[in-house]
């Protein structure tokens, strides 16, 4: 976009000197390079080969597997190793990468402002701003004596790195896995650490009180002083270095050193500094292809916040492989292939360790319905608890030694499948999913050709034949070739919730429910992708309730009915008698050699 | 002692878990048949495509199979299955 | 600062690319392996240090069991260097039985320490070998000390053979995946089903639409789902309303019957029919169900290889447990008779 004199934006006041200048442009400028912004770039890439793509980030590094900074932390990976893709790969892939700071978005004119009233044109914008950590609030005494941080990014590790072999003690405060990651961190190095949770329990969000007490335990045994309902009041020091905390139970711990690692929020700023507002909700609210509100502009990561199929709520996913799966699906709708885009994210996924033990949460775990069942199977060393509601898993909790085959569970989740013939290796932690999918198919195949029924034809609205082979593109998840179902649909059952608003600390929400609907049923998530996002309006598209299936019903006049395919016994086949109408008898039947279509 | 064998995975199973990998090292860290310095990221997008580097040709054919890298994984992702699916490709580029 | 503004001719123009850059080379950039031999062998650092010290240590040994046999007559084991040979053979022994299994607990260790650690493994028990064969000189009467060198022989050969599995046994299952997959990596099994259901559904189409006047066998056209009023589309249904009489029916023979009594085929064949395999009527079932057949038994064989492996391992284990047991019972019968020696 050209301008002479002035650069006139609406909503800011940017004077522009009389200096004639061009902005650049691009048809994809993302705008975060973490691991969904890098994703994005290399996936839309091979998607568009001929397109120009930017990344614009205020980060000095290139793109780092953040997960693994905790090995980074104690010494077991060098710097070189946290790289997440190979060095080069921007420039390799004409991925162009600019270090900077954007102020602003113009939507109307589609373009970023960046620091120093430089502009940047965009066709396809990526919002990929990731979060922010939390901290310790401004206000409390101390906070800022050296020997306080807050961990999260690379720098602040880089920091942490320097400290510590001064250290002797440290304080860590926070409930969640970042936390417990940090604890272990410390006890690796041999120094003592005191954690402090302002809960009762510990990751309280996912684990259930008796999980969370074995991982307290196991933390206890490591080492650690756990103290619970607990929190930092202020902070000592001396000469402006830290020298203990002092806590709500008025109780002093010496320490050099304390980390803060009390939760993320989502980097929003850029929403609310749009000319045209983007919506958003604790986190940028997106569908399922990850458009934002307002037009051509998209949003992914852990800025993003999506729809959870099991609740309905909307809720960010700051965590790694929701940020891989998420560069990908919004790749492939910038570059307009929204056919790959079409692959749902399903329910939340978590999987780490926590101190001995690795944790995988998968669904929902603190659900409770009136049909939801619920099995635990604890031991010393391990605790399982999964959730089903009919024979469809609905949530699952896994806390032991080793970790379970965790993609293959959330499929479980995601898919509907039926979990009668494994309930009892997925509750003893024994399952093998390859195992047990190859069989399903062969099993499948087989009754297929012995069983003589009659597969149930669907058809899709599009009247797309179902004799076209499925394709799984290299984007998408393998499914099994299931029949009944609909093609991309989740068969997730949709629960209900006795609570309705309930506001955790780390800053994530959960809305309100509607109201309760049939347990289980499969439903389309596609928004329509007819229906035009109209910025001014700041609606999402809604999304259809329901796909009406067509069924194959022959026309009864001209088809010969067939309702079984031979079935190898002594007697003719039937025809089954119409029920003409309902609660009256069905007619005899009469053999004439012509028959009728049963339907489905 | 004996635990139940996993099987391979497929393709599209491998891109999902290699998606998933967090990059901590920790199965590098734990195989007893890996010679030569190997990252993580170089490991996984080799393994999603493309032509493989001498270096990880040497320790795809060299794995062989104990399952040491598994349980060390903090996601619970398959490396071996992973490596499994390296050799396959190398076998496919065999022939 | 940004980079060099390429839209300064015409930054109206949507520009399709940036400057071409000359392509990166790959990060290992050596040149490219492929292929999968049966026979591979890499020599790493560890490996080369292993054998030197283990040839060193093989070849001093022999040289002094050569020259102390020349010099003395004293063959025993229970002699100076018999002795010698016991306490460094021992020493071995325990290295190998403990330097791999300590450093697989160990927390803190950089990548390739546990392959060097598994290469003194190996070298450290052919080491211990090669010591108490030494100490040994040759006296083989059945007496603890005799099992115990059975013990660290079978040791040996065991680990020997794994180590052969280790090489072969992935390999194997390596071809057997290949079987199971397709080039692109996907589930053969999975593509089986699909032309299974394939033929299925359009054998099913078939027959739907054979009874069809006119009608050609394509591709199905959806039909509107709404059911129309039993009344209107019952055949069945709007006998109901007809009279019984059968003289409205057609008084000529149906298909059926005729059928019966003609030499058509039955519709339901016999026994000993060809058509009697449940495939019979689905032309193109039976080949995917063999296919799917070779695609188990390929599973199967994996399977087996892995237990092999899994199994070989367990094995070794449990050997080197009564190895040690030997070692530690003739360590003691041992050291009671050093004890008597040198007290008298």
């Amino acid at each position: 976009m050209e301008s002479g004199g002035y650069l006139s934006m609406s909503n800011r006041n940017v004077a522009v000197t009389k200096k004639r200048y061009k902005a650049d442009r691009a048809d994809i400028v993302i705008v975060g390079n973490g691991i969904a912004g890098l994703t994005a770039a290399v996936e839309a890439r091979r998607l568009a080969p001929d397109a120009s793509i930017v990344i614009i980030t205020a980060q000095s590094h290139p793109t780092i597997n953040t997960p693994a900074l905790k090995q980074f932390a104690i010494g077991k990976l060098t710097q070189e190793q946290l790289l997440a893709y190979p060095a080069g790969t921007e420039l390799a892939q004409r991925i162009h990468v600019i270090n900077a700071y954007v102020e602003g978005i113009n939507a109307q004119e589609k373009f970023v402002y960046l620091e120093g009233g430089r502009g940047f044109g965009y066709a396809s914008l990526l919002l990929a701003t990731g979060s922010k950590a939390t901290g310790l609030p401004q206000s409390m005494p101390g906070s800022n004596f050296d020997g306080v941080i807050t961990l999260h990014c690379l720098e602040d590790y880089l920091d942490l790195r320097r400290r510590l072999p001064e250290v002797n003690d440290a304080v860590v405060t926070g409930g969640g896995a970042h936390a417990i990651e940090t604890v272990m961190g410390l006890l690796h190095l041999g120094i003592h650490v005191h954690w402090l949770i302002r809960g009762k329990t510990f990751l309280s969000r996912i684990l259930d009180t008796p999980a969370s007490e074995m991982v307290l335990e196991n933390i206890r045994h490591a080492g650690a002083t756990v103290y619970t309902e607990t929190e930092i009041q202020g902070i000592v020091g001396r000469v402006g270095s830290v020298r203990g905390v002092v806590t709500n139970h008025d109780q002093m711990i010496p320490c050099q050193l304390v980390a803060t690692c009390t939760g993320t929020t989502p980097v929003t700023t850029l929403a609310e500094q749009s000319s045209i507002p983007i919506m958003q909700k604790h986190g940028i609210l997106v569908d399922d292809q990850l458009r934002t509100s307002v037009r051509d502009i998209y949003a992914a990561g852990a800025v993003a916040a999506l729809k959870n199929p099991q609740t309905g709520a909307y809720e960010t996913r700051p965590l790694w492989y929701a940020g891989v799966l998420q560069g990908r699906t919004v790749a492939a709708t910038m570059t307009h292939h929204e056919e790959l885009a079409t692959q749902p994210f399903g329910v939340p996924w978590h999987a780490t360790h926590l101190g001995e033990l690795c944790m995988l949460a998968v669904g929902d775990v603190h659900t409770m319905t009136d049909d939801l069942m619920t099995l635990t199977d604890s031991s010393k060393r391990s605790y399982r608890r999964m959730s089903f509601i009919g024979d469809r898993l609905v949530s699952y909790l896994s806390l032991g030694p080793t970790q379970p085959d965790s993609l293959a569970i959330k499929r479980i989740i995601d898919e509907g499948l039926s979990i009668r013939d494994i309930q009892k290796d997925l509750l003893k932690g024994s399952f093998d999913a390859r195992k047990y999918f190859s069989r399903q198919q062969s099993h499948a195949v087989r009754s297929l050709i012995t069983s003589g029924r009659l597969p149930v034809v669907h058809w899709m609205q599009s009247s797309t034949p179902v004799s076209r082979p499925v394709v799984i593109s290299p984007t998408t998840s393998y499914k099994m070739p299931a029949l009944p179902k609909t093609e991309g649909a989740l068969a997730i059952p949709v629960l209900l919730r006795e609570t309705s608003v309930t506001t955790t600390k780390l800053g994530t929400h959960t809305e309100p429910l509607r109201d309760a609907e049939p347990s289980t049923h499969e439903r389309s998530q596609q928004p329509d992708a007819e229906e035009e996002i109209l910025p001014f309006t700041g609606k999402l598209p809604t999304i259809p309730e329901k796909v009406s299936d067509t069924e194959a019903v022959a026309d009864p006049a001209s088809a010969a009915p067939r309702s079984n395919l031979p079935s190898y016994s002594t007697k003719l086949p039937t025809v089954s008698g119409l029920q003409a109408t309902p609660g009256k008898r069905a007619p005899l039947r009469m053999t004439t050699g012509q028959f009728k279509v049963i339907g489905g | 002692m004996l635990k139940q064998v996993m099987l391979h995975k497929t393709g599209m199973q491998v891109a999902q878990e290699v998606q998933a990998c967090i990059g901590c090292n920790e199965c590098l860290l734990a195989c007893p048949a890996l010679v030569e310095p190997i990252t993580i990221d170089v490991l996984n997008h080799v393994t999603l495509g493309g032509a493989i580097p001498a270096a990880v040709a040497r320790f795809a054919r060299s794995c062989y199979q104990c399952g040491a890298c598994v349980s060390p994984c903090p996601v619970g992702l398959h490396r071996d299955a992973m490596m499994m699916w390296l050799k396959v490709r190398l076998l496919q580029a065999e022939e | 600062m940004l980079p060099p503004n390429p839209y300064d001719e015409g930054a109206s123009q949507a520009p399709s690319t940036f400057p071409e850059t000359a392509p990166v080379t790959e990060p290992l950039s050596e040149k490219k392996e492929t292929g999968y031999p049966w026979l591979f062998f890499y020599a790493g650092t560890s490996w080369l240090k292993g054998l030197g010290l283990t040839l060193v240590v093989t070849g001093l040994g022999g040289i002094s069991y050569v020259w102390y046999s020349e010099a003395t007559h004293d063959t025993s084991p229970f002699s100076t260097p018999g002795l010698i040979y016991a306490t460094l053979g021992t020493i071995f022994f325990v290295l190998a039985a403990v330097s791999y299994a300590l450093r697989r607990r160990l927390r803190k260790r950089a990548v390739g320490q546990l392959h060097a650690s598994l290469n003194w493994h190996v070298f450290f028990a052919l080491m211990s070998l090669v010591m108490i064969f030494l100490h040994s000189f040759g006296n083989f009467e059945p007496i603890s000390g005799t099992f115990a060198l059975y013990g660290l022989i079978a040791m040996t050969i065991s680990g020997f053979i794994g180590r052969l599995l280790d090489r072969v046994l992935p390999r194997l299952i390596a071809v057997e995946v290949q079987k199971v997959l397709t080039e692109q990596g996907d589930d053969r099994i999975a593509n089986i089903s699909q032309k299974l259901e394939a033929i299925v559904v359009h054998q099913t189409q078939k027959e739907l639409h054979g009874f069809k006047v006119g009608k050609r066998d394509t591709e199905p056209t959806p039909v509107p789902a709404k059911r129309s009023s039993p009344n209107s589309m019952s055949f069945i249904g709007d006998m109901l309303h007809k009279p019984w009489d059968l003289a409205y029916i057609s008084l000529e023979p149906t298909q059926q019957e005729l059928d019966r009594q003609g030499t058509h085929y039955r519709f339901i064949p016999d026994k000993k029919s060809a058509f009697n395999r449940p495939e019979a009527l689905l032309p193109g079932a039976e080949e995917q169900m063999s296919e799917l057949q070779e695609m188990h038994t390929a599973m199967q064989r994996e399977q087996f290889y892995r237990y092999i492996i899994r199994l070989w391992r367990v094995f070794h284990i449990c050997l080197a447990l009564v190895t040690i047991g030997l070692v530690t019972w003739h360590l003691i019968f041992a050291t009671t008779i050093l004890l008597r020696i040198y007290a008298h």
